[in-house]
């Protein structure tokens, strides 16, 4: 166990958004981190700047809730058929996942993102994600603060409402941002999310 | 001559008209149940093309829907985007997966909620093939990795 701590320590001391496999052809322990492409993580873990949002109850959601817990942030839309309900299932999964480990979910939050204001009010988001998992936070607020947070992350996004419809669509990245607990951008996970995989790259990432 | 091409002719149209019911096949079709009040669910199916011609699906309907779209979920340098689908080809021969993830039928407006245990009829509209008319299960979903189903032909390598 601690030979891969010392593995991830080793790779996380390597370049900025490296893939966890490409070490494994250097480090032959690192065999059970390196299966697959599951997770990247930064080199140096990067400092948020501010920004303030609103959480499904509509409490002041900024930089402080993503302080004193790892946080696992989706941005997405709830008008989002396919691969949003499927990722929160997925992240429900996750959680699953973590609460039989050794340090179980105590101290991670999940956390969803809507990127689509203008129709995803606050209790709107409060039914969906809790429809996933009761744990789970539903964010949103002003277009510019979304911004804020999601540059700082390279999580892009696109909102294509500029037809006037309703039913307009939205691009957004797939991958699942992590935040460590001092509020730092820590890394990414990116499809396809498998939740054993991801849950036990937590479990270490996390006694680091 | 004349009588073999005749009887060609009818051996054909005997093939034809009994192609109809088992040629295609629906299996596995299946509704993602959705939080209450969300205007817009997914479709899922597999669809079995048995007969030697590729398959064009052209759309779909249900009365317990506004409308239906086919759609396809990419993700293309880490971002996923919906590509609306005006047909959908089913090369004979195969089976062509409906599926989180991937192409599925968007589902816009409900007339009611739908909850796990409910069924809606959807007909699937194919340009040379009659229409079919599939009961879809409303189910709660358990996660993408669910649905990765091994031993069946994949139409997007997102797996790896």
């Amino acid at each position: 166990m601690k030979k891969i701590i010392i593995a991830i320590a080793i790779t996380a001391f390597f370049g900025a958004g490296l893939w966890l496999g490409m070490v494994q052809q250097r480090e032959q322990q690192l065999e059970i981190l390196m299966q697959d492409q599951v997770v990247t993580v930064l080199k140096t873990p990067r400092p948020l700047a501010v920004f303030t949002l609103q959480d499904q109850d509509q409490a002041k959601f900024d930089l402080s809730q993503l302080q004193g817990k790892w946080s696992l942030l989706f941005f997405g839309f709830t008008n989002c058929p396919d691969i949003c309900p499927t990722t929160l299932s997925t992240l429900n999964q996750l959680h699953g996942e973590l609460g039989k480990q050794k340090n179980g979910t105590d101290d991670v939050q999940f956390i969803f993102i809507s990127v689509d204001p203008g129709r995803d009010s606050s209790d709107k988001l409060k039914r969906y994600v809790k429809y996933f998992n009761e744990a789970f936070l539903g964010v949103t607020g002003d277009k510019k603060e979304i911004a804020r947070l999601a540059g700082q992350l390279g999580a892009h996004y696109e909102v294509l409402d500029k037809s006037g419809e309703k039913n307009y669509g939205v691009n957004h990245t797939a991958a699942i941002f992590i935040i460590d607990k001092k509020g730092r951008y820590f890394g990414l996970m990116s499809p396809p999310l498998d939740p054993a995989a991801m849950a036990s790259r937590i479990e270490l990432i996390k006694q680091l | 001559m004349k009588v073999a091409k005749k009887f060609a002719a009818i051996l054909l149209l005997v093939v034809a008209s009994t192609a109809g019911a088992s040629d295609v096949e629906i299996e596995g079709a299946w509704v993602r149940e959705a939080p209450p009040g969300m205007p817009m669910l997914a479709g899922y199916m597999v669809v079995e093309n048995r007969t030697g011609k590729d398959l064009v699906m052209t759309g779909a309907s249900s009365p317990a829907f506004d409308s239906i779209e086919m759609h396809q979920t990419i993700i293309k340098d880490g971002m996923a985007s919906m590509v609306q689908q005006n047909s959908v080809k089913i090369p004979a021969r195969s089976k062509f997966r409906f599926e989180p993830k991937g192409y599925h039928l968007m589902l816009m407006q409900p007339k009611k909620d739908l909850r796990q245990g409910d069924k809606v009829n959807i007909k699937l509209r194919f340009s040379n093939h009659k229409s079919i008319v599939e009961s879809f299960p409303v189910r709660r979903d358990g996660g993408e990795m669910m649905h990765n189903h091994e031993g069946h032909e994949h139409p997007m390598e997102h797996r790896k």
